[in-house]
Parts: structure tokens; C-alpha cells; sequence
């Protein structure tokens, strides 16, 4: 079953002269549990189209449908809401809050959550914390959660980011760049657990220029001046 | 939400902290500016309530203090009384029947301030004040009751076994309604008489009364907490009572220059030379006593507020810059603008009442504390009226910062964030 349906999607900056196609006539459709990489070099268009993927960005022609819902159609209460139950991000620069703890960044995800709640099925703070515990647990991160961002190595920020972006029980995890500012040993770590999640039955779309990252996907999009070449 | 805002507040609990500290300053300058400017009015309410503005205080002034260390004004107390003293006394006596024989005035209010003793040592001294009045003064004074009557008091005719008595309002639990109890006052010539008063009324939180022995006589009225109110049983014994602490209304204003010149004419015969003040100028007075303090500290509270508010608008539109990765951060975790600048705003919103809630905290001890004496009182409406002025002065610094908000799109602070 498709997951993610994009047909014809274009991105355009600017107006007149100058204007800029940053993405032209993006067509592809990834199916649930499928792990999807999409390269390119920089400027290709392909952080753009993670925006768009994500609802971050919307698109200036096309469509765009994730888990059978038009985007186009939502507001920006329901945009946000998808982002935080079904889409989880994780990027490149990990993207944590320096001045809260691990386990503080990871319940943040699920304290927002709670704004899109209703009254009588917001989580409890018992609840949050459990859960956000058990997620960090799960990544080796046990005896980091107190610690703060600044406190923990690149692969543990990474992982911590992971656990943020998995809290919420999302249905794609979108990858910016995942292993870009990390070693081999923990580029290799964080990739094996993207595929893990992916075994669990996680949809995982990879945005990077590192082939050896692209391996571990299942089918690779390559982009070119923003259209894609497959 | 508000859990978010408290936790985003403690994640920049220094950067706040110091326009906090700006806003309690001006807030707290603010409040007491307000204090004061309704203390002033309070006051003309007050004594108009209290007695007729038209009613002048009639002052005998002395050149020197009577005895040296003695303030004017204050009882003289001395150990031998001298001839001279009580001879004095006579002649206030004799005036006074004079003028109110001769019809100069109408009424010629008069009221002498005692202290009372538990016992007929002198250490038993009552901190609270005991005012005597004669029957001319309970007609041109208007107390406001808050229980019992002042009907026995003005019709006090020395019949029963005690004095009937009123009492201020901070007095009901030491003399609560009906009661009775033994106060010991001295006179003139320190003999200790024993007194038995009853308490048949208690005065209203609003009521004043004037603490006397002073050449104004609304001095220190709002502040005058503490006293009790008797009927004349007896003579006046000092001579402060006539010297001060009078109060006089004459048969007919359209000739009150005339008849305050036969007034002054007949304290002249008897070699003493008096001083008249209208309440209405005392008041006045107190106005213009008043104005330059009120004035220097709401412009200094409206500087300082002025500056806060610019500082608030620099640091949050600072901080809103310097937060753009955060705020990304917290779309692509699943925010919405709505909720981001409801976030926004919840901790400026916070930062305001917490500081307004800290300034009525240091007006309140600053006023118990060292400007108890002022007269200037913690009140609703001074506070209101405070919320009132602060939102208006802050709605600026609150809506700009929001407004910038709303502009921004989540795609360009997470391309903030990638930068």
C-alpha cells in the first residue's frame, strides 16, 4: 500500500524574473515499510522535497498524499498535527534543544502532542515520561537521559534525536542527512538502526550523498536540478 | 500549554530575568504613583466627608515652644504647674464663653486628646488615642457608623455610671461593642481621675479623625487609626485643646471676614494672638504638598516603564532571532504558528503578571513598612487602575514581537537551522 503518492510536484521561489524552479514535474510513490533514499548533490532540490515530504514546505503545483490524505487540503492545525503523530524527523545537525536534557527533548515531542489532544485523551505526565524512557531505553541511551545535548557524543545526540522522532509511534521517519556529521563507527550504528526501524515496519526516507548510506535502502531516487532521474 | 510556557520561561530564566527585574521597578513606582494620587483624593473625600470644608480651624500660634524641648502643640506636662499655666486656661475658658455669647459663631467645636492608663501607674500607658469632644464639635463633625449608635454620646448628660464611648474601627477586638472598661486619664495637674467607658458604636474602616495639637488640622488624618471617641463629662484641662485644636463655623459666611476679624479681636484683648485656616484651604495645601511627589514618580514610574517596554521589545524580538532554531525545532516536532506564538505570548503574558504580582508584593512591604506613615494605603482600585495604565503601556511590546511571529514561515527557520 502507498504511503507517500507525489505526482507532479513542483517548488518555485521568487516571482517574475526572478524565479526559481528549485523542483519540476516530481513524480513517486513509496509504499508502506519501504526504505527509500533520495540523492543527489547540493542544490539538487532534495532537502526541499524532504520539506514538502514533511509539511514543512508546501508545494507550489501538484500533489502531495500521505496516508491517503491531500495535504494541500489540510489547515496549518492539521498539518502540525501530522507532522507530530505521523512523521518524525531526523536530521543531519541532530537538532536538539542545548539547554533541556535527552529525556526532556524526547518528551517534548509528546507534550505537543498533547496540544492537538483533546481534554479527556491528553497523555498524563506519568505516561510521557514512561514513554519516553522505554524509547530511549530501546537506543542504549539508559544512562544518558539526564545528561544534556552538549554532554553526549554526536552518535548519542543522533540517537537521542531518533528517539524524539520515534516517540509518537510515527508512520515515516524522514532522514536528512542522518550520518553527515558523524564518524564511521556511528554512521554505520545509526544507519543500523534506521534499518531496524524499518524492519519493525517503519516507511524510513533517507536524504544523503553517501552511497554507502543509499546501500542500506531498498531503492534509491537520484536528483538532478530537481527533477528526478531514476 | 502552560506547563510549555513555564518550562520555556525556566530555559531562559536569565536573559528574562533582568527585564523583570525592570518591569517590578517601574510597576512598583507605578503602583505607588497611583497610591498616592488616590490617597490625595481619598483625603478631600475623606475630610468633606467628615466635616464641611467651609468649617475653619482657629489656632493660637506661639512664638516660641511654652517649654523648651517640647514640640508645639504637645501637653504640657510638669511637675509643679504653675500659676501662670492655669491662669492661661481660665482665659481660653473665658474667651470661649465670650464668643459664643456675643454670637460671633456659630459653633465652636472643641477637642481635647488624652492619654489613657490601665492603672494609675504611669508605666500602664494605652497606646491608643482618646479624644474628648464637646457637644459643639459632635455637631460639626459627620461620623460614619459602622455598629451601635452615636446618639448616647451626643446626648451625654452625665446620668449614668459610665461614659458612653465610640471606637475606631481597628479598636473593635480591644473594645468590642457594649463592653466596658476603666481607663485612668491625668490632668493638667497630673491628679488621676478613673473613668468608666462603654462602647456603644464602632466607627467605619472609612472614618478619619483629626490627631490635634498641630496648627493643620487634617494633619495625619487618613493615618489616625487608632482611637476613641468620648463626650465632654468635665472641663478641658490643657491648654493645647484651645491653643489647637478647634474648630469653628460662624453664623454666616457672607460676613466671614467680619466676623473673623471680631473673633481675632477678642483673643486680641486677652493678649493672645490667633491664626484661622478654611479646611478647604488644608486641603488645598495638601494638594499642592502632594502634586510634585505624585508627579516626580509617575514620570520617573512612566521612564522606567517606557524603557522596560523597549527593552522587552529588543529582547524578545532578540530572543525570537536567537530562538528561530528552537522554534524550528518545535515545528518540525509538530507545532503549529498558533501554538507557537500562543507559547510566545503565554511567556510574556507570565512575565508581566509575575512581575506585577512581585511589584504589589514591594508596594505592600514598602507601604507597611517604611512609608506606613504616608497615609498611602494598599487598595483595589489604585491597583486596577495600575493593570489598567501597565497593559496599555505594554499592549506594544507585546503585540510587535507577535506580530513578527505570525510573519515567519517554518520553512525558513528550518533553513535558519540549516544555516
Amino acid at each position: 500500500m502507498n504511503l507517500i503518492e507525489v505526482k507532479s510536484i513542483y517548488k518555485r521561489y521568487g516571482k517574475g524574473d526572478t524565479e526559481q524552479e528549485v523542483l519540476k514535474d516530481i513524480s513517486f510513490t513509496i509504499e508502506e515499510g519501504e526504505m527509500v533514499s533520495i540523492m543527489g548533490p547540493s542544490g539538487s532540490g532534495k532537502s526541499t522535497l524532504l520539506h514538502i515530504l514533511g509539511l514543512l514546505d508546501k508545494q507550489s503545483e501538484g500533489t502531495y498524499i500521505l496516508d491517503k490524505v491531500d495535504v494541500a487540503k489540510l489547515t496549518d492545525e492539521e498539518r502540525a498535527y501530522t507532522r507530530n503523530e505521523k512523521i518524525g524527523f531526523v536530521f543531519q545537525s541532530f537538532n536538539l534543544i542545548k539547554e533541556i536534557s535527552a529525556l526532556d527533548n524526547v518528551q517534548m515531542a509528546l507534550k505537543l502532542s498533547n496540544l492537538h489532544r483533546k481534554a479527556n485523551n491528553k497523555l498524563k505526565k506519568s505516561e510521557i515520561k514512561s514513554r519516553s524512557i522505554e524509547v530511549l531505553k530501546s537506543l542504549g541511551l539508559e544512562k544518558h537521559m539526564y545528561k544534556k545535548p552538549t554532554q553526549l557524543s554526536g552518535g548519542q545526540q543522533q540517537r537521542v534525536a531518533i528517539a524524539r522522532a520515534l516517540v509518537n509511534n510515527p508512520m515515516v521517519i524522514l532522514a536528512d542527512e542522518p550520518t553527515g556529521a558523524l564518524d564511521q563507527q556511528n554512521s554505520r550504528e545509526i544507519m543500523n538502526i534506521l534499518k531496524g526501524l524499518q524492519e519493525q515496519g517503519k516507511t524510513i526516507v533517507i536524504i544523503t550523498h553517501d552511497e554507502k548510506v543509499a546501500e542500506y535502502c531498498e531503492r534509491k531516487l537520484n536528483m538532478l536540478d530537481g527533477e528526478i532521474h531514476t | 500549554m502552560i506547563g510549555l510556557i513555564i518550562e520555556s520561561i525556566q530555559k531562559q530564566k536569565k536573559k528574562l530575568s533582568l527585564i523583570a527585574l525592570q518591569f517590578v521597578i517601574g510597576f512598583t513606582c507605578l503602583l505607588l504613583g497611583v497610591g498616592v494620587l488616590e490617597n490625595t483624593i481619598n483625603f478631600k473625600k475623606a475630610i468633606s466627608k467628615f466635616t464641611a470644608l467651609g468649617n475653619i480651624h482657629v489656632y493660637v500660634f506661639n512664638e516660641a515652644p511654652v517649654e523648651e524641648g517640647i514640640k508645639y502643640g504637645e501637653p504640657i506636662i510638669t511637675e509643679d504647674p504653675t500659676e501662670q499655666e492655669l491662669k492661661k486656661l481660665d482665659k481660653y475658658r473665658d474667651i470661649v464663653e465670650k464668643v459664643k455669647k456675643e454670637g460671633v459663631i456659630d459653633k465652636f467645636g472643641l477637642f481635647e486628646k488624652r492619654d489613657g492608663y490601665k492603672d494609675q501607674s504611669i508605666e500602664a500607658k494605652i497606646d491608643n488615642s482618646f479624644y474628648i469632644l464637646n457637644k459643639d464639635m459632635f455637631s460639626l463633625l459627620t461620623f460614619d457608623i459602622d455598629k451601635g449608635q452615636i446618639e448616647p454620646l451626643i446626648n451625654y448628660n452625665s446620668d449614668k455610671d459610665y461614659i458612653p464611648v465610640l471606637v475606631s474601627k481597628t479598636l473593635e477586638n480591644q473594645y468590642p461593642l457594649n463592653s466596658q472598661h476603666d481607663i485612668y486619664f491625668a490632668d493638667f495637674t497630673q491628679n488621676v481621675e478613673k473613668c468608666t467607658i462603654k462602647v456603644v458604636g464602632v466607627l467605619s474602616k472609612r472614618s478619619v479623625f483629626f490627631t490635634g495639637g498641630c496648627t493643620r488640622l487634617t494633619e495625619n488624618a487618613l493615618t489616625n487609626k487608632e482611637y476613641v471617641i468620648i463626650p465632654q463629662y468635665g472641663d478641658f484641662h490643657w491648654n493645647t485643646t484651645y491653643e489647637y485644636n478647634s474648630l469653628v463655623s460662624l453664623t454666616n459666611n457672607v460676613d466671614m471676614v467680619e466676623k473673623l476679624a471680631k473673633l481675632n479681636d477678642i483673643y486680641e484683648k486677652n493678649e493672645i494672638k490667633i491664626y484661622n485656616n478654611p479646611l478647604k484651604e488644608e486641603v488645598k495645601e495638601y494638594y499642592s504638598q502632594r502634586k510634585p511627589v505624585m508627579i516626580a514618580i509617575i514620570i520617573f514610574a512612566s521612564i522606567i516603564l517606557l524603557l522596560s517596554a523597549l527593552g522587552f521589545i529588543g529582547t524578545i524580538l532578540s530572543s525570537i532571532i536567537s530562538r528561530k532554531k528552537e522554534f524550528g525545532i518545535y515545528f518540525s516536532i509538530g507545532i503549529s504558528k498558533k501554538n507557537l506564538i500562543k507559547l510566545v505570548l503565554g511567556e510574556m503574558v507570565l512575565l508581566f503578571v509575575s512581575s506585577f504580582l512581585l511589584a504589589n508584593v514591594v508596594n505592600f512591604l514598602m507601604l507597611k513598612g517604611f512609608l506606613a506613615d504616608s497615609g498611602i494605603g494598599v487598595s483595589f482600585m489604585a491597583t486596577f487602575a495600575t493593570l489598567i495604565i501597565i497593559t496599555v503601556l505594554i499592549l506594544p511590546a507585546i503585540i510587535i514581537p507577535v506580530r513578527y511571529l505570525s510573519k515567519l514561515q517554518p520553512i525558513e527557520l528550518i533553513r535558519e537551522r540549516s544555516n
